[in-house]
């Protein structure tokens, strides 16, 4: 693969995220530690010092915590106190932990260590001894809180306690009024409000984490009990990730600006295929899995987070779902920028970010079409590409679980700024332009192939011919058996192009008709699925339909556009590659290539 | 076996920021100084996971060496 602009880093980057995912071990994350490049071109990393205040064996979560943090741009120096000694670090004001001046000081420790009574104890208290079991849990951290406050302006996170995997009086403890499980839950809760009367001071729901991964297969005993290390190996990453949650809003390293796709991803299916009846979006299965995915979206964005949409369509089509398709919970009001066009997305997403005067930094992307994603890895490696899943079904909770869009605070202004952005763009137009892509055709590492109509490919074939609307000069429909018999006349020439792709098989996508009548090859039939579109397959298309003319001493080429309501992407195939108008009525126009000139070259990228 | 060395100076190598070429059957904690206690806490977490193995207490902290780590690996292979 070429380098493309930023080249190295963005490959790695995007590299260091899938083998995160695939093999999700301490090798894996210490090698990206080593070998990952912190500062992009365009976006210096932030630093910054995290201290750990512990009762337990947390080091083998922090490799995890410092590559993640490293793929989003932030350098993470850990230090990690002695076990069970953070009551003296943050009372000695000499003590390593001042010294080391963290931004953040997180304090992880268990149940088992911050209330031993509560841990071992059966509970089956009366409310007044509740209350000072309670008190006399959550005082200590509280005055732990105030001494840090008093010294120090790093920001503070702080774990609750975890319930045991089964309360020790067993199903007694619900039959009591006040239960061990209802104690922990009293003190978490009265945690929750003491954190709440200081700035900068966030309580880690730890319990919900253990219970959200499963309290059984979260806990490795043997390790706790050798090594003081409670976390099972392969959920190690998770605890790492919780503390993301945190530490990326803290640094700032935030997104700014959601920009989504529409067709298969804000709802199922292609408008400019399956028309606004067709596509698939409401209660009932597969619809739901889209409308679950506009309420992720309408979640992130009540955070004070811009939406905007990118998608290659044709507007009329795209923005009559938005406006009047009746199971959308997504309309144009809940978009502060709007971008449906045919051009290249890098440049769409630039043009958004300078819209709404954010640095491309803070914009994410969400796309369910992973060329489209792959592209933008690398040609814009400071935007944050969502990773989906293959499965829609698992879209929302991608969005959902992204450190990208948490906020520690959020005012009204941050909510009510997507409307505003709405209401601007009524005075805009939308202007937009293409920017180089060559190097992102060399990156697909695109394979064609010409096939003729055989038995196994007819029934493609006259599929693309009846169901293509965009893509499509002619918009001419033809069953199996008119393509059949087109095929057995020696004055027609019929292909389709299969086109691979370094994410894989396409399949046939284009088909060409093409009649040889004296010196012209009279083009029938042009049409390419949008699978493929702004890829440069029609060129290579063209170059085999010069080919055919050149073969049967043809001199010139001719080709019809003929217009609907659909096929505005395919007016500009023939201009775009060299035609020349020479013909128009009111059914369309008639383009003309001479053969006795220069010929189309298939693309170099399109082996 | 080969294989197998190779993958544990890999992992060894990976986990304590040490060249590989300079590891050997024969280099053992005292030789690195990233191989602490806590190394080898995460050194055991990363084997178990890598060669899908469990590796007991008493083992688990007599595994100071490559040689002794390519040893419980072939037997528990």
């Amino acid at each position: 693969m070429r380098a493309v602009a930023n080249g190295d880093v963005a490959a790695m980057l995007a590299h260091a995220h899938a083998f995160l995912r695939q093999s999700p071990t301490l090798g894996t994350a210490q090698q990206i530690i080593n070998t990952l490049p912190l500062d992009l071109p365009n976006r210096a990393a932030v630093r910054l010092k995290v201290a750990f205040l512990r009762s337990y064996t947390v080091e083998p979560s922090i490799p995890f915590l410092r590559a993640l943090a490293g793929l989003y741009g932030v350098e993470l120096i850990v230090k990690v106190g002695d076990f069970n000694s953070y009551a003296q670090e943050v009372i000695d004001p000499t003590s390593w932990l001042y010294q080391f001046n963290p931004d953040i000081v997180i304090l992880a420790s268990q149940t088992r260590d911050v209330a031993p009574d509560l841990w071992q104890g059966s509970g089956g208290v009366s409310a007044e001894e509740a209350a000072s079991v309670v008190g006399s849990i959550v005082s200590p951290l509280v005055s732990i809180i105030e001494c840090l406050r008093s010294r120090t302006s790093a920001s503070l996170i702080i774990q609750n306690l975890e319930q045991p995997d089964i309360p020790n009086a067993g199903l007694l403890d619900s039959r009591r009024e006040i239960g061990q499980e209802d104690l922990i839950k009293m003190v978490n809760r009265r945690l929750s409000l003491e954190a709440l009367k200081y700035d900068g001071v966030y309580i880690l729901d730890y319990d919900a984490l253990v219970s959200r991964h499963g309290r059984e297969h979260w806990h490795d005993e043997k390790k706790w009990l050798t090594s003081r290390s409670p976390v099972a190996a392969d959920h190690l990453i998770f605890a790492a990730r919780e503390y993301l949650r945190f530490i990326l809003p803290l640094s700032g390293r935030l997104s700014k600006v959601l920009v989504v796709d529409l067709d298969n991803t804000l709802w199922g299916g292609i408008v400019g295929e399956d028309g606004p009846t067709g596509i698939k979006i409401g209660p009932e299965y597969p619809g739901a899995t889209y409308l679950s995915l506009q309420r992720a979206i309408l979640k992130v964005a009540d955070r004070g987070v811009l939406l905007a949409i990118c998608s290659k369509n044709n507007p009329t089509d795209a923005l009559e779902v938005l406006e009047n398709h009746p199971e959308m919970l997504l309309r144009p009001k809940h978009f502060a920028a709007i971008r449906i066009n045919w051009i290249d997305k890098a440049q769409n997403l630039r043009d958004i970010a300078a819209e709404l005067n954010v640095g491309i930094d803070s914009v994410a992307f969400l796309d369910d079409n992973p060329v489209e994603r792959q592209r933008i890895a690398l040609e814009l490696p400071e935007v944050s590409v969502i990773d989906l899943p293959t499965d829609p079904a698992g879209y929302a909770s991608a969005l959902l679980s992204s450190p990208l869009f948490e906020r520690l605070t959020i005012t009204a202004e941050d909510r009510a700024r997507g409307g505003y952005y709405a209401a601007e763009r009524e005075r805009k137009s939308l202007e937009s332009s293409a920017g180089s892509l060559e190097d992102f055709y060399r990156s697909l590492e695109m394979k064609s192939e010409i096939v003729a109509v055989t038995p196994g490919t007819l029934a493609r074939i006259a599929q693309l011919t009846q169901k293509t609307n965009q893509l499509n000069t002619t918009t001419k429909r033809y069953t199996e058996s008119e393509v059949q018999a087109m095929a057995r006349d020696p004055a027609w020439h019929l292909f389709g192009v299969k086109i691979a792709d370094k994410f894989g098989d396409n399949g046939i996508v284009g088909v060409v008709f093409v009649k040889i009548a004296g010196d012209t090859v009279d083009i029938d039939t042009f049409l390419l699925s949008c699978r493929v579109i702004g890829r440069t397959v029609e060129t290579m298309m063209l170059s085999h339909v010069c080919d055919i003319g050149v073969a049967a001493g043809c001199v010139k080429i001719d080709g019809w556009f003929l217009p609907t309501k659909k096929n505005e992407p395919a007016a500009n195939i023939y201009p775009n590659n060299g035609f020349t108008k020479i013909e128009e009525n009111e059914s369309g126009s008639l383009w003309q290539f001479s053969l006795r000139g220069k010929l189309i070259e298939k693309p170099e990228w399109i082996a | 076996m080969a294989e197998r060395l190779d993958r544990v100076k890999q992992i060894i190598s990976t986990l304590f920021n040490v060249d590989e070429a300079s590891l050997t059957a024969a280099s053992s904690a005292k030789d690195i100084s990233a191989w602490d206690s806590m190394g080898q806490l995460m050194l055991i977490l990363e084997l178990e996971q890598q060669f899908d193995i469990q590796i007991p207490p008493e083992r688990a902290e007599k595994l100071i060496s490559i040689a002794q780590i390519l040893d419980f690996v072939e037997e528990s292979a």
